[in-house]
């Protein structure tokens, strides 16, 4: 797989680490109820299909969110989480 | 034996040996090619019932010529003779083993991978050999297979100013041109193909890569190939692993030929068409003296005519066809029902429509038609689909995006057929990468229209081997499986023209290889291995330690000495002893350069931390050092780690265990994701400077030794920083001790890193002391109570280590929503406690679970787990640090624990996790 790290261009997918769903940038208030910081820290499987989520990229320390579709494997695309805003 | 005059590859003499018998051969022989010059047929035996094996194919789907070579230590194991290239000093043994097994039950998967396991015998062991090298390459268009597609391919986009990488399995390019008897535009085919690669090898968009087989396929085009460089064991570096990334690629991997199954089909003699082919026009050798054909094809008539053209005597063709006839040949219409022979095939047995006739000969020729190879095309899942015309699966379009396949890996089998397919199927793929076609046609070339009669299994009594290094028939393995092959999924998806299902099992069955992707075809695949370890990070004080003798290990991916040992001292855990009393009475001088340091700067770095942290780390002072917890967002520990405040607005955090690719990992996801507003730099200097600990009794007395302005408590407290020098060289000193010992640690640029070391280990020798390696540094954390990486494993909580009120509930930080959660602050969870072995019991295990002594001990009552043992030299015993259920209520308990790999067991006494100054005071002096 090619990710398209959004500071250095396209590279392997060998150079990222993958951490999961992008719902890791939405971390709940403090006081939030149970309920969704469960959710957050253990986020349900998503189906085959467009997808969002986290990769770091180690060379440059990025973390990316990288569009994806687990359904054809297409890598759509990437932006850097810093200036993500889902 | 060699024919005058024949043969295509022109090396001088090769000697080598095969069991144990010295031949000769020419250079550019295989293994097997030059064992048939020298007349040797049987190059393996079956397993069981040591029957004689022949070579049956002359390329990567060889399973009966398997080899082992080398000697010693340099050692290849189940080598294929079909393949592997003659070279001086060659040593080769036959293998009799299922060693070949993999590749048996993927010839018929998925039934073989059911049938019963065959006993190992001698030698049953796989070649995994290291990838010694990697290596990236990037194309516009790879090409995968130089046969007639793949060079018409190469040329098309080559001349379409694409930038071409072609590769091939092969010593030569050519594919099938280099072992027929074909003519391209009224040239030789093969010299065709020699003259199509020179005018490539010309062009400066074209690279071109021979010993080369492409492994697999992933993603937007990235292709892993691995080349082969050498065969002699001898030599270490023999395979690179290439990964390809390409913007398109064309698939010229050709096609397999099938066998027909009929009684007693596997005695020496008994050959592919096509190999036999390939042993006369590239070789230049014949199989045998009198030859016999049994096909169900034109195409395999070809082989009767060259061996007739060599002047090899051809006893009959046999033909299951209908008024085929072959000129001067007698043909018969029927099959080949049985055949006689042990270590060479002496005659056949033939029915046909006026009976049955013995015929006399020593080499069968057999061909079932022709199977696309579908190794590469399969990869992602995709069905093949089933071509009534030839009879065989071949890969669908859009398989693998990007990829087209060309020419015989799509069933196009005729010469011209190839040519002109692989400038089409280039055609596409550059249109698909946005570049001009090219004006090229291709060459004029032999048409032949490919007409099969779809037999592949003889209804006879006797048996018909399914597959080499098996004493397993098909008769023996079919009833059985049948059902199960027709309930495979993947057949779901396949369309045939068949009758019944029956039949289409039967294809299944005989036609080999299956259609089934990447269990089918393995090219080579047992002469891949793992990879070669990973990079190893050496210490600044690496090489001195080496000189000292030190053996040195890994630990992550640090290589870091275990022990320095001293003259007389005979096992490591003598010197791990010395080094621990040194360092508990005198000094101990060790490299910590590969404990993590990340730099933290910014306006808001000490806000910053302490979201990241569980403690409050503002609060520090300027030159202090802060004790801290980071949590994952679960609530378990991440780790524990030192941070020092050297300014307002700058920190370094000094993890205890995490690697820094880890610990950054997770600095840069807080930083960047979870805070993207703080004003926070981030960098790594794990590797910019040299550390060294200095720990025990006398450890001001060393450093006072080597810094220029001595220090002592009061300029430099417990958990301090400063600045100094060392003959005027700017240093740090930090007073941390992960040992329990007085200790003070001291960073220069890691340019003097080795310079430092070996004056501090001088200094330390002076004062009694001296270094110590991981090993000591182990017992002496153990003894203290301090948790390593493999002691936490990403399960154990702060409550869990007793830790509980360090964390500063008042502000939020990474981890804070879940460690507050009742079920990980719950007294019956596993505790940290100490262990301690019972007097002159023997050694620990490594690790372990915990059971009531003298209790049941079932999964139900397992007490808790051992994490670290070792031997403590302070105390005289042996020590552990494991979770027990409500530990710190259960002091005193005696336990035992159960090495559930080995069974070993050990009693032991839960306790306190400190074994070492239980209430810390010698760290502060």
């Amino acid at each position: 797989m090619r990710i398209p790290c959004p500071n250095c261009g396209t590279r392997d997918r060998r150079e990222f680490t993958f951490q999961g769903d992008a719902i890791a940038l939405d971390r709940p208030a403090p006081d939030a109820p149970d309920a969704l910081w469960d959710l957050y820290v253990n986020p349900p499987k998503s189906p085959p299909g467009p997808v969002l989520d986290l990769w770091y990229h180690a060379p440059c320390g990025t973390w990316a969110v990288v569009h994806r579709d687990t359904a054809n494997r297409n890598v759509i695309s990437a932006k850097s989480a810093r200036e993500a805003d889902t | 034996m060699r024919l005058a005059g024949k043969g295509r590859h022109t090396g001088g003499p090769v000697g080598f040996w095969f069991n144990g018998t010295h031949y000769n051969g020419i250079g550019g022989d295989t293994l097997a090619s030059a064992l048939l010059a020298n007349g040797v047929t049987t190059m393996g035996w079956t397993p069981t019932q040591h029957r004689p094996l022949g070579v049956m194919t002359a390329g990567v789907d060889e399973v009966h010529a398997r080899v082992n070579i080398g000697k010693g230590d340099a050692k290849r194991l189940n080598v294929n003779a079909a393949t592997l290239p003659i070279y001086d000093g060659l040593v080769a043994h036959s293998i009799v083993s299922n060693a070949g097994i993999k590749s048996f039950t993927s010839f018929l998967s998925p039934l073989m991978a059911k049938a019963p396991e065959l006993p190992p015998e001698n030698g049953a062991q796989q070649d995994f050999e290291l990838i010694s090298d990697r290596a990236w390459a990037f194309c516009d268009v790879l090409v995968i297979g130089a046969g007639p597609a793949g060079l018409m391919a190469a040329l098309t986009a080559a001349e379409a100013g694409a930038d071409v990488l072609v590769v091939d399995a092969d010593t030569d390019f050519g594919g099938r041109l280099l072992s027929d008897a074909e003519h391209i535009e009224s040239q030789s085919a093969h010299l065709w193909a020699q003259s199509t690669v020179e005018r490539l090898a010309g062009m400066d968009n074209v690279r071109m890569m021979l010993r080369t087989s492409v492994q697999d396929v992933q993603d937007q085009g990235v292709y892993t190939a691995v080349e082969r460089l050498h065969d002699d064991p001898r030599i270490a570096h023999r395979q690179t692993m290439w990964r390809i990334v390409a913007k398109g690629s064309v698939l010229c991997t050709g096609s397999y030929e099938r066998p027909i199954l009929f009684p007693n089909n596997d005695r020496p003699g008994i050959m592919l068409a096509s190999a036999m082919r390939s042993y006369l026009h590239r070789y230049g050798v014949a199989p045998g003296k009198r030859l016999t054909v049994f096909a169900n094809n034109d195409a395999a008539h070809q082989t009767a005519h060259d061996f007739a053209d060599a002047g090899v005597h051809i006893a009959a063709i046999i033909d299951p066809r209908k008024g085929v006839q072959a000129g001067d040949i007698p043909v018969y219409h029927g099959a080949v029902t049985n055949t006689a022979g042990r270590n060479v095939l002496k005659s056949i047995t033939v029915t046909h429509a006026k009976g049955q006739r013995d015929i006399v000969t020593d080499c069968l020729a057999v061909s079932g038609g022709w199977n696309p190879a579908l190794s590469v095309s399969g990869q992602f899942g995709a069905a093949p689909e089933w071509h009534a015309e030839t009879h065989s699966f071949c890969p669908a379009a859009g398989s693998v995006p990007g990829m087209v396949a060309a020419g015989a890996a799509r069933g196009v089998f005729d010469t011209f057929g190839c040519l002109q397919d692989g400038v089409l199927s280039a055609n596409e793929v550059l249109v698909d990468i946005g570049l001009d076609m090219p004006d090229i046609t291709a060459p004029s070339a032999q048409e032949t229209p490919y007409s099969l009669h779809p037999l592949w299994l003889v209804e006879e009594k006797g048996p018909k081997w399914g597959g080499p290094k098996g004493d397993l028939s098909f008769d023996e393995i079919e009833p059985k499986h049948r059902k199960e092959i027709l309930a495979d999924p993947r057949l779901s998806g396949v369309e045939t023209t068949w009758s019944d299902d029956e039949d289409v099992a039967r294809a299944l069955l005989t036609a080999m290889p299956t259609p089934f992707g990447a269990e089918t075809v393995q090219p080579d695949a047992v002469d891949i291995g793992p990879d070669a370890q990973a990079p190893i990070r050496t210490l600044p004080s690496n090489d001195a330690c080496a000189a000292l003798g030190a053996p040195l290990g890994r630990y992550g991916d640090w290589l870091r000495p275990s022990y320095l040992p001293f003259e007389g001292e005979d096992t490591p855990l003598a010197a791990c002893a010395r080094e621990v009393a040194m360092v508990r009475s005198a000094v101990g001088v060790s490299d910590v350069s590969y404990q993590t340091m990340i730099d933290v700067q910014g306006a808001d770095a000490a806000v910053f931390l302490d979201f990241v942290c569980a403690t409050t780390v503002s609060e520090t002072q300027t030159r202090r050092i802060h004790p801290t917890l980071l949590l994952n967002e679960d609530g378990t520990l991440m780790d524990s780690a030192n941070i020092t405040r050297l300014d307002e607005a700058h920190f370094v955090v000094r993890a205890t265990t995490a690697s820094d690719a880890d610990m950054m990992r997770h600095l840069d996801f807080a930083a960047q994701v979870l805070c993207p507003d703080l004003d926070v730099q981030l960098a790594n200097i794990t590797e910019s400077s040299a550390r060294f600990v200095v720990a025990g009794p006398l450890t001001r007395d060393l450093v006072n030794k080597v810094i220029d302005a001595p220090i002592n408590d009061v300029l430099l407290p417990y958990l301090g920083a400063r600045k100094a020098s060392i003959g005027g060289t700017a240093c740090r000193l930090a007073r941390v001790s992960s040992t329990g010992e007085y200790a003070c640690e001291i960073a220069v640029s890691v340019a003097f890193g080795e310079k430092l070391f070996v004056y501090l280990a001088r200094a330390a020798a002076s004062l009694e002391g001296g270094v110590f390696g991981a090993d000591a540094a182990n017992v002496l954390r153990i003894e203290k109570g301090i948790l390593a990486a493999r002691d936490m494993g990403g399960i154990v909580t702060p409550y869990d280590l007793g830790i509980a009120r360090q964390m500063d509930a008042s502000k939020d930080y990474i981890g804070r929503a879940r460690v507050l959660r009742p079920d990980l602050n719950d007294a019956r969870r596993a505790q940290l406690v100490g262990l301690k072995g019972v007097p002159n019991a023997g050694p620990l295990p490594a690790s372990g679970v915990l059971y009531v002594r003298g209790g049941d001990r079932s999964p139900e009552t397992v007490q808790g787990r051992v994490t670290s043992t070792c031997h403590s030299p302070s105390r005289g015993r042996e020590i552990g640090l494991g979770f027990l259920t409500q530990g710190r209520a259960r002091y005193g308990d005696k336990l035992v624990m159960v090495d559930p790999q080995t069974g070993t067991e050990a009693d032991v006494d839960a306790g306190y996790h400190v074994f070492y100054d239980h209430k810390g005071e010698v760290p502060r002096g």
